[in-house]
């Protein structure tokens, strides 16, 4: 198949790449979210959240 | 007029028919062709029903009447009842067709994820004869239609890839594939 020539330079800026939350956060505000009683975050967070933190803490225990 | 790329080929019919679509479009709004239409445009010989556009988003519920009442002039008709669009488009952040006299259709959708946002605001410019069209930019474009992950849009990335390799970011690329969850390794 005969290609099409293309002359291409970019003038365009690149786009940013996107955060995740997590990644957001600071190093030390990510740890006192992991250290925070699970029964703080039972009242503040959604259930979501508890269930993760709850497995991650069993994972810790075995 | 600066461009990104620039296509030494003489325009399509369907190059002619987007163009002049989105000459209206960019009055109103910003936008970016993603999907199979950019490897078309880009020298791919492929066939297509459809051609995806996301959209910024109009300023008004007046505004957007007016873009659809001069699309309309030029032959085009959706198949949403008026009085419901705007709120189908705007408000929900669904998306609408826009149909033709001819075989194909629009797929227009307004930016909702960080992607698409990111692919209208730095949209690159793509020259093909006197006609302008502005597309996601690769390094989003690429790993985005991976996640997809049908036969033809491996393919188009595949194509896109190649084709725009000169201007591609690879290390942006990669890092939005980490994100995307996709392996890259099929195409690079």
């Amino acid at each position: 198949m005969k290609k099409t020539k293309i002359k291409a330079k970019r003038i365009t800026p690149l786009p940013p790449v996107p955060k995740l939350a997590r990644q957001r956060m600071g190093k030390k505000r990510r740890y006192e979210e992991y250290m925070r009683p699970i029964e703080y975050i039972a009242k503040h967070r959604s259930p979501k959240i508890l269930l993760y933190k709850k497995a991650r803490r069993r994972v810790v225990k075995q | 007029m600066k461009v990104d790329v620039e296509v030494k080929a003489k325009p399509s019919g369907i190059d002619r028919f987007v163009y002049e679509f989105v000459r209206i479009l960019e009055r109103y709004t910003n936008y970016a062709l993603v999907s199979g239409y950019v490897a078309i445009l880009l020298g791919m010989e492929r066939p297509t029903q459809d051609i995806d556009v996301i959209v910024d988003g109009f300023k008004s519920k007046k505004e957007f009447h007016r873009f659809l009442h001069e699309i309309e002039k030029i032959g085009y008709s959706i198949a949403i009842k008026k009085e419901w669009v705007y709120e189908i488009f705007e408000k929900r952040g669904e998306k609408i067709d826009i149909f033709t006299k001819k075989q194909w259709y629009f797929d227009f959708k307004k930016a909702k994820n960080i992607w698409d946002v990111n692919s209208v605001k730095y949209s690159i410019k793509i020259k093909k004869g006197n006609y302008v069209f502005r597309t996601a930019p690769p390094e989003i474009q690429v790993p985005y239609k991976l996640l997809l992950g049908t036969d033809k849009d491996i393919k188009d990335a595949k194509y896109i890839y190649e084709r725009l390799k000169d201007i591609i970011d690879i290390e942006t690329m990669k890092k939005n594939a980490r994100l995307m969850k996709v392996d890259l390794s099929l195409i690079v």
